[in-house]
């Protein structure tokens, strides 16, 4: 039988799974064992089962007018415990610092006082709101929810490429992409002891219920969506049944006199937690974009006066900005005295008239992004970019050299993907989704992790032909699985007589009649 | 005419806001800027607000410092009487002209980037590049303060003031372009002459008292006014429209980098269409 | 629960309902188009666009064949009184709910919609009963993993409102034709047969085919859960339990205290209760009228429904004032 793997040529990049052609590393063995032994055929009928169990269950996403899924891997990708752990600290330190940031620029602004970060950066960025300026959350978190997108270099180190502070999503595909793989390629887990996800929704709900204004013992709290058009509809609806709140459109909430309620079958009830999947500028019409038809007028004072909470808080765009992401470093150092767990990617600003020379000499080494661009929008990698793109880009550029950073383009690391009936390379990166219910800031072990599908590509969104993995954390010893393979030590660890003990006989029916005898009498 | 040494003036201001609609506003949701501040050259002593439709009000303090009240009112109504009332008083004498102006002091503030909102152009100062070529060559070699009075000057002489000529998302160059405008707009051109030659400078929304030889106990009809503060050491007033230097007849409400940071009124509503809108604002100096 | 999924959801339980009755209803008039060559095929279909309440289009009314009525009242997807339509319009609403019902219940809804061309292809080729019988499997499937995965609440509540509105509306429908144009409709047992309804009736009634009882089963057998009574019976239910079982406890918040009981209730216990008393002797006389008082009761159910429980409003277009609104001059 011919190896799957026989063909695959690693690209000029750190290869997730494999340390040199044939031998895969140590987290990888398992994976590899049981996919070596599989023919393209049986691959090609199991990546059929996933694809069309997404499509069976409505996990998509709009494109346009059409409704997609988005294509999931066979090959999941692996992480060690010794390496989640640098993640995972590395991120939690990383929204400490963003959410410290962010209580400082809506508040004293000692950050700009001693001269960390000038003043002009947030006040010129487009994610900074003076609206938001003196609301104060109940329990001083904005960013309840983050996306942290990470990459690896050609050396294996995890770098940080972009905050996510706002509206983050995906975290439905990483629960939907176990679900789906755990029913189709139950073969891939066994002796793996993989950290489960589905955590997460307990976790989320747990931290907005924390965010409730005080005084608010049982708060009632919402997923706020712009409705089935919205292309990340399936996850609010998901979050919002796995959380057992109620998803509700903008026309649901009635806001007045500060305090916000929905129209419910039962007359207006009170809301306090509004978890909301809305950006800022559509979110309240008196403040922002007046022509919103989605949002919820006065929502905004009514959480300046305390009574409702909003996560995440307005205005969190002033930290994710990619301007200020070469600013976190020094954050770190700044409020939390520690060094960085997770280097960012080598980023040049371009304020510095020599620097900027040199950046547009330049272009064609560098990967440029516009400052305020979401999605992979405006970005443009200097290597791939045609002589006419360059040309185009040196004029806005130079400009408009506060709106852009330049970035040494990093070889994200490849994973083999299941492509055309064998396993090729590709570039993938990785979203850790971390929730901060103020006393501390929760990982969910692994993320999203993104595969650039088109050979060589480097972009990995949902919408520029991205697909996912599903994104194991390996656990680093039985106690830590979390009792997904075992169960966890207490209540539930019976020895099988006291199981037999607890459980009462049961009737089997009564004994089949012998066949022999209905044919006697039938005849 | 001989100028009487003065003392403080205290006013008492009366900004009344009727909203008529076509049929029935069926839910409204409403900020108020007309709160006069307290600052070292006013005190408000009294200000309040009444609603007809009653509603119950919420007051916060924004960003820009402005004393704002917010109300919203759920039920359908076809008018909405907004009356403010407060009482202030002024100090005689602007404060001095900072006497350490000058050019690499002020980049200096610039450049540390607390000035920062008040040194590019906003959506309502903006002007074409010709423009700013031309503020700077007309006030080549002046310090802060000569390049502020020039800049008066050429506003003042270059537009006419002309009530209804424009409306309130008309900006600079616009006004600029038809020559005429109101207060507003000798303000946001001004504004934006000034941030084009290097001098930080802000809006200033508030009252201005229309007759200067008032005495005690005299009541006039008045209206609400703009003007502008630049930096230069310290920040100091400018009247564009009168070409002159607020005093003790303006009352100071609310500041940013232009008309939308600081909008009396600002409201949004569903329902009947149409609305229309009479302001009144009436004057008394108690003192 | 919010008005909008509550509404959402009333009418998803009616959707499929209307596909499932639907599909019930062409298969029993296919089957007898095909059994007996005596039948005036063009008269019969005519009958089945007066009893789904749908007008036949202008350019199909010179000829109304077997297939006429296939492609507009079984595969049509955008009319939500054809079978495709029906389930089509049952997803787009599913979809607006999917955080309320379970995702296997969804999953049943999408995998239909997904698998309805397929199926449509399939009736070309081996006759449409594959196709309806494929559906009224689906409906069943969606309403047994309601029942099994759905919790007791509200959202059910309005879903099994719905169901049940739509189901006596349908065979009021059904039985008006027959009553209203007798020389067009199908026969009582084909009637039968569309309302699922023949077997437990010769199980209980024998084979005496008399009119009168057959019509009277329809409408008054209790015991049967497609029977006019009994899902009157059991929207009356539903009605009950809502106005019973608040979510919220009364007094948290602003809530609407509604004082007086609500009166879509009345009207459709009222029906039920008149039709209870009904004199069974007489009921063949009084059928026209009972029928169409039935349905005026169905559809003022509907509406006051809605005007009790779904009070939200389509997405609000907010006004500013003219444009010299607070104008500084």
């Amino acid at each position: 039988m011919a190896d799957v793997f026989d063909a695959y040529e690693p690209a000029a990049a750190w290869d997730e799974m494999f340390e040199a052609p044939g031998a895969p590393r140590r987290e990888y063995e398992a994976v590899f064992a049981t996919l070596e032994h599989l023919d393209p055929a049986e691959l090609r009928f199991r990546a059929d089962q996933v694809a069309s169990s997404f499509t069976d269950r409505g996990v998509t996403f709009a494109l346009g007018d059409e409704e997609r899924p988005f294509p999931l891997d066979l090959v999941p990708r692996v992480i060690a415990a010794a390496e989640w752990d640098v993640i995972g600290r590395g991120v939690r330190q990383r929204v400490k610092a963003l959410e410290a940031f962010l209580a400082d620029v809506y508040g004293r602004g000692a950050v700009f006082a001693d001269r960390v970060v000038p003043r002009s950066v947030v006040l010129t960025g487009g994610g900074f709101h003076r609206a938001a300026h003196g609301i104060v959350p109940q329990n001083g978190v904005r960013v309840h929810v983050a996306g942290i997108d990470l990459v690896r270099d050609v050396d294996g180190r995890f770098r940080v490429l972009e905050d996510n502070g706002r509206v983050p999503s995906g975290v439905s595909y990483v629960m939907e992409n176990r679900l789906i793989m755990t029913r189709t390629f139950p073969g891939l887990f066994a002796d793996q002891r993989v950290r489960p996800v589905d955590d997460y929704p307990g976790r989320l709900i747990a931290a907005l219920r924390a965010a409730a204004p005080a005084g608010v013992t049982d708060p009632v709290v919402v997923v706020l969506t712009p409705g089935v058009a919205n292309s990340a509809y399936f996850e609010h609806a998901l979050l919002a049944r796995l959380m057992g709140v109620e998803l509700v459109e903008g026309r649901d909430l009635i806001c007045s006199g500060n305090g916000v309620r929905m129209r419910t079958t039962s007359g207006e009830q009170p809301v306090h937690v509004v978890y909301r999947r809305i950006d800022d500028e559509f979110l309240d019409p008196l403040h922002f974009r007046p022509d919103s038809v989605i949002g919820c007028p006065g929502i905004l004072n009514a959480a300046r006066a305390g009574r409702v909470a909003i996560a995440n808080a307005v205005g969190c765009g002033a930290a994710d900005d990619k301007l200020i992401y070469t600013y976190v470093p020094d954050l770190i150092r700044y409020y939390l005295a520690e060094e960085p767990l997770l280097d960012n990617v080598e980023t040049y600003r371009l304020d510095d008239p020599d620097r900027l020379a040199h950046v547009l000499d330049s272009l064609a080494e560098l990967v440029l992004k516009p400052v305020d661009g979401a999605g992979g929008k405006g970005i443009v990698i200097g290597p791939q970019a045609d002589e006419r793109t360059l040309r185009r880009l040196r004029a806005q550029v130079a400009a408009a050299p506060r709106g852009w950073i330049a970035q040494r383009p990093v070889a994200l690391s490849t994973s083999p993907t299941f492509v055309a009936d064998r396993f090729a390379p590709r570039h993938i990166d990785l979203r850790p989704f971390a929730v901060n219910d103020g006393d501390d800031v929760w990982v969910l072990p692994g993320g999203l992790t993104r595969v650039a599908l088109p050979e060589g590509a480097l972009v990995v969104n949902s919408s520029q032909g991205g697909g996912s993995k599903d994104t194991w954390v390996l656990a680093s010893d039985p106690s830590a699985a979390d009792g997904v393979v075992e169960p966890a030590n207490g209540t539930f660890a019976l020895a099988p007589a006291a199981v037999r003990e607890g459980v009462a006989d049961r009737q089997a029916g009564p004994p089949a009649e012998a066949p022999s005898q209905q044919q006697q009498q039938q005849q | 005419m001989p100028r009487r040494p003065e003392g403080p003036w205290r006013l008492a201001i009366v900004h009344e806001t009727v909203v008529e609609y076509s049929g029935a506003a069926r839910a409204s949701y409403n900020e108020l800027r007309m709160t006069p501040l307290n600052t070292s050259g006013q005190t408000t002593l009294t200000s309040q607000v009444e609603l007809r439709p009653a509603a119950a009000m919420w007051q916060y303090t924004d960003y820009w410092g402005t004393r704002v009240t917010s109300f919203d009112l759920q039920e359908p109504h076809s008018a909405l009487t907004i009356r403010a009332a407060s009482t202030v008083e002024t100090s005689p004498a602007p404060r001095p002209r900072s006497a350490r102006a000058d050019w690499p002091r002020i980049a200096e503030r610039i450049a540390v980037g607390d000035l920062g909102e008040f040194t590019v152009p906003s959506e309502r100062t903006r002007v074409d590049a010709d423009l700013e070529c031309a503020a700077r060559e007309r006030t080549a070699g002046c310090g802060p303060h000569e390049a502020a009075d020039e800049i008066s000057a050429w506003v003042h002489e270059t537009l006419a003031y002309v009530p209804g000529a424009t409306g309130v998302h008309t900006n600079a160059q616009e006004s600029w372009d038809q020559r005429s405008g109101v207060c507003q707009d000798f303000s946001h051109l001004a504004i934006a002459l000034l941030r084009a030659v290097g001098v930080p400078a802000r809006y200033v929304s508030g009252y201005l008292f229309p007759d200067p030889d008032a005495q005690p106990g005299v009541t006039a009809e008045g209206q609400s006014h703009a003007w502008l503060e630049y930096w230069a050491g310290g920040w100091t007033g400018l009247d564009a429209t009168n070409r002159s230097t607020p005093g003790p007849r303006h009352v100071v409400v609310g500041r940013g980098r232009d008309y939308g940071d600081v909008l009396p009124h600002k409201g949004i509503y569903h329902g009947a269409p149409d609305s229309t809108l009479t302001v009144s604002v009436r004057f008394t100096r108690l003192a | 629960m919010l008005s909008r999924i509550a509404e959402t959801l009333f009418w998803l339980g009616r959707y499929v309902e209307r596909a499932d009755d639907t599909a019930r209803v062409l298969d029993a008039f296919m089957h007898r188009l095909l059994d007996d060559p005596g039948t005036d095929e063009e008269a019969a279909c005519r009958a089945l666009f007066d009893i789904l309440g749908v007008a036949l289009p202008k350019e199909e009314s010179g000829n109304c064949d077997a297939q006429t009525v296939m492609s507009l009242l079984g595969f049509d997807a955008a009319n939500p009184s054809s079978v495709a339509g029906a389930w089509q319009a049952a997803h787009a609403n599913a979809r607006g709910v999917r955080e309320v019902i379970s995702a296997e219940t969804f999953e049943c809804l999408n995998v239909t919609r997904r698998a309805l061309l397929a199926q449509r292809r399939a009736a070309g080729r081996v006759g449409p009963h594959a196709y309806l019988r494929y559906i009224k499997e689906r409906a069943a499937l969606f309403y047994g993993l309601a029942d099994s995965t759905m919790r007791r609440d509200e959202g059910w509540l309005f879903l099994t409102l719905g169901q049940s509105l739509e189901r006596a509306d349908m065979t009021a429908r059904l039985l008006s034709v027959r009553v209203l144009a007798s020389r067009y409709a199908p026969d009582w047992l084909t009637l039968m047969r569309a309302a699922g309804a023949d077997e437990v009736y010769h199980r209980t009634e024998g084979w005496a085919s008399d009119p009168q009882s057959t019509a009277g089963f329809l409408v008054l057998e209790d015991s049967f859960p497609r029977s006019i009574v009994h899902a009157l019976a059991r929207a009356e239910q539903c009605l009950g339990e809502l106005a019973g079982t608040p979510q919220f406890p009364r007094g948290a918040g602003r809530g609407r205290v509604r004082l007086v009981a609500p009166s879509a209730r009345r009207v459709i216990g009222r029906t039920r209760t008149m039709l209870e008393y009904l004199d069974a002797d007489s009921l063949g006389a009084q059928l026209p009228a009972v029928l169409k008082e039935l349905q005026e009761a169905c559809l003022a159910a509907s509406r006051q429904i809605a005007e009790e429980y779904f009070q939200y409003g389509p997405p609000v277009i907010w006004l500013h004032g003219k444009d010299d609104w607070a104008r500084v001059d």
